[in-house]
């Protein structure tokens, strides 16, 4: 049962490192990403290849991580452009049908170019035991690399300048700009981070089973379910809930089994829908 | 006196919908100036024009003797132009320090945060009594302080205001004025006020706007004495 536990709580860690990211993009571009899993694979596909190329597991993994931020990035300064000069319910279709659109176009051109691979991440390392439970250091790892990276967000939103700048923004776009922030950049950088965090989320992924190039779009209906149940607009909201679904998804899949527990966590979501409709969370970091 | 400001034949507006025809105004040193004049006249829309948070379509906007059409609004802040619209625009889950603290954003007062937070705070006492507060949950006239003592963190020489009065009593009003008039030793203020009796006391100068031209200008005492120009914008109000 610990072991589950375990394994729901590094998944959580998984969806957190997706969610913050699209939480984050909504709260400073007002757009819902639904390309956003596809950083997720852009980041698997490139590690994996580069490693099989024969290139240092870690330089495949920085390059795979960093590639899926400057895709986020892109999407930014081509794509979305013209949407951010749209407001209210137009700059959400639109955004919506554009990040569709690329997600589509992503998951065709790979499923064409690599039909069938999967990414995997090997630590050549033997399980360690802690406790008299067994880790596989691969596990343990990815779990780690999560922690950390969600700390460090937290931090940077906390107690830096730009963080600050992102705070103010999601909180009042024009307040932010009568402060003299700059906020086409701080949005493109937080394409950047939520770019960045994705594809840690995908080595995360791949470190502890694989990535699957084809789940893009099961990826950001993941993290949208997370964001949904965090407040969509609450950084907080996006880690604490990743955590509570992985678990319950872990604990409920270990004892009716992984289809039923994907209409149970459904439920759950519905069930936070209908009591609170703003999210377990309303404030914004 | 040298021009802080100085609007030439603008026109601007919204999506091909132009609002502002022809318009000029100056503002000196340390001058007080007010942009009076009925709904929709396109007050708000000139304030705007002028902190950049719409494009100007034509005619010049110089700030210092420089034009400025083409700055972004965070570069204008970085020069010394602040703007404090009518919805205050604050973060509403942020303390008060933490509001001031954001209003000091630009590189330039960054570096004088320190000096700038205890210069507002001597100002508005009141904000200092609140600082731990969050800036959501401050009555509507703290709120208008906040916005403004926000502005001033920035350092501006030029600061704008759209309907300081708005939403607020009368005795409230009048303290926030009180105080604005105390600014003026320090930086220059160009109002967009329909409370004419408010930016008759206060003002150096004043223009009258409407329908998107300005139509009359003059000192507060040259245009009081025009019973046909109040009568006419304003009703018999006064
Ligand atoms: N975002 C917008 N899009 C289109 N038209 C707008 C927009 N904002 C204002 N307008 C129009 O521009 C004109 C001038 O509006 P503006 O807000 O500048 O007037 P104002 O003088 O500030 O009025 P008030 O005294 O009511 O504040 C109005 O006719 C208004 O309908
Ligand atoms: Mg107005």
């Amino acid at each position: 049962m610990i072991e589950v536990l375990i394994d729901g709580i590094l998944f959580g860690l998984q969806l957190a490192l997706l969610a913050v990211g699209l939480v984050l993009i909504f709260g400073l571009g007002g757009v819902l990403n639904l390309a956003h899993g596809e950083f997720v694979i852009i980041t698997g596909i490139t590690a994996g290849m580069l490693s099989s190329l024969g290139v240092n597991i870690l330089i495949s993994i920085t390059t795979g991580v960093l590639l899926a931020g400057v895709a986020g990035v892109a999407m930014d300064r081509t794509l979305l452009r013209p949407v951010y000069k749209l407001s209210g319910e137009m700059e959400i279709l639109v955004g919506l049908f554009l990040t569709l659109g690329l997600a589509a176009a992503i998951d065709g051109v790979i499923a064409y170019l690599f039909p069938g691979l999967h990414f995997s991440i090997n630590v050549p390392v033997e399980a360690i035991s802690f406790f008299g439970l067994a880790f596989r250091p691969s596990s343990l790892i990815a779990g780690l690399v999560a922690v950390i990276s969600l700390l460090l967000l937290l931090f940077f939103l906390r107690n830096t300048t730009t963080g600050k700048a992102i705070r103010a923004i999601l909180q009042n776009q024009t307040g932010a700009r009568l402060c003299g922030i700059n906020v086409d950049n701080i949005r493109t950088l937080v394409f950047l981070l939520g770019g960045i965090m994705a594809g840690l989320a995908g080595v995360a992924q791949g470190l502890s089973s694989s990535v699957d190039p084809g789940a893009g779009l099961e990826l950001t209906s993941l993290a949208l379910i997370v964001s949904v149940v965090g407040g969509v607009r609450s950084v907080y909201g996006a880690i604490i809930a990743g955590l509570l679904l992985g678990i319950v998804n872990a604990v409920v899949s270990y004892l009716v089994g992984t289809y039923l527990a994907l209409i149970i966590l459904l439920v759950v979501v519905i069930g936070v829908v209908l009591f609170k409709p703003s999210g377990l969370f309303a404030r914004s970091v | 006196m040298e021009a802080i400001l100085s609007v030439e034949r603008l026109q601007a507006g919204y999506r091909g919908l132009n609002i502002l025809w022809d318009v000029d105004i100056e503002v000196k040193e340390r001058e007080v100036v007010s942009v009076i004049g009925p709904n929709g006249a396109g007050k708000t829309t000139l304030l705007k024009a002028i902190f950049g948070l719409i494009e100007s379509k034509e005619g010049e906007i110089k700030f210092n003797g420089v034009r400025i059409n083409d700055l972004k609004p965070h570069k204008r802040v970085d020069i010394g132009l602040t703007y404090v619209p009518s919805e205050r625009e604050l973060f509403p889950e942020l303390t008060v320090e933490e509001n001031l603290e954001l209003g000091a954003y630009t590189k330039r007062a960054r570096n004088n945060k320190d000096n700038l937070l205890e210069q507002v705070f001597e100002f508005f006492p009141r904000l200092k009594e609140r600082k731990d507060q969050l800036a959501g949950t401050l009555s509507g006239g703290e709120q208008q302080m906040l916005a403004i003592a926000r502005a001033l963190m920035s350092a501006p020489r030029l600061l704008l205001l759209d309907e300081p009065s708005t939403g607020l009593a009368p005795i409230v009003t009048l303290s926030i004025y009180e105080k604005l008039k105390e600014l003026t030793s320090e930086l220059s203020i160009l109002i967009a006020e329909q409370n004419v009796h408010q930016a008759f006391a206060i003002s150096d100068r004043i223009y009258i706007l409407e329908n998107g031209r300005t139509v009359a200008s003059g000192k507060p005492s040259e245009l009081s004495e025009d019973s046909l120009i109040k009568s006419a914008y304003f009703g018999v109000s006064e």
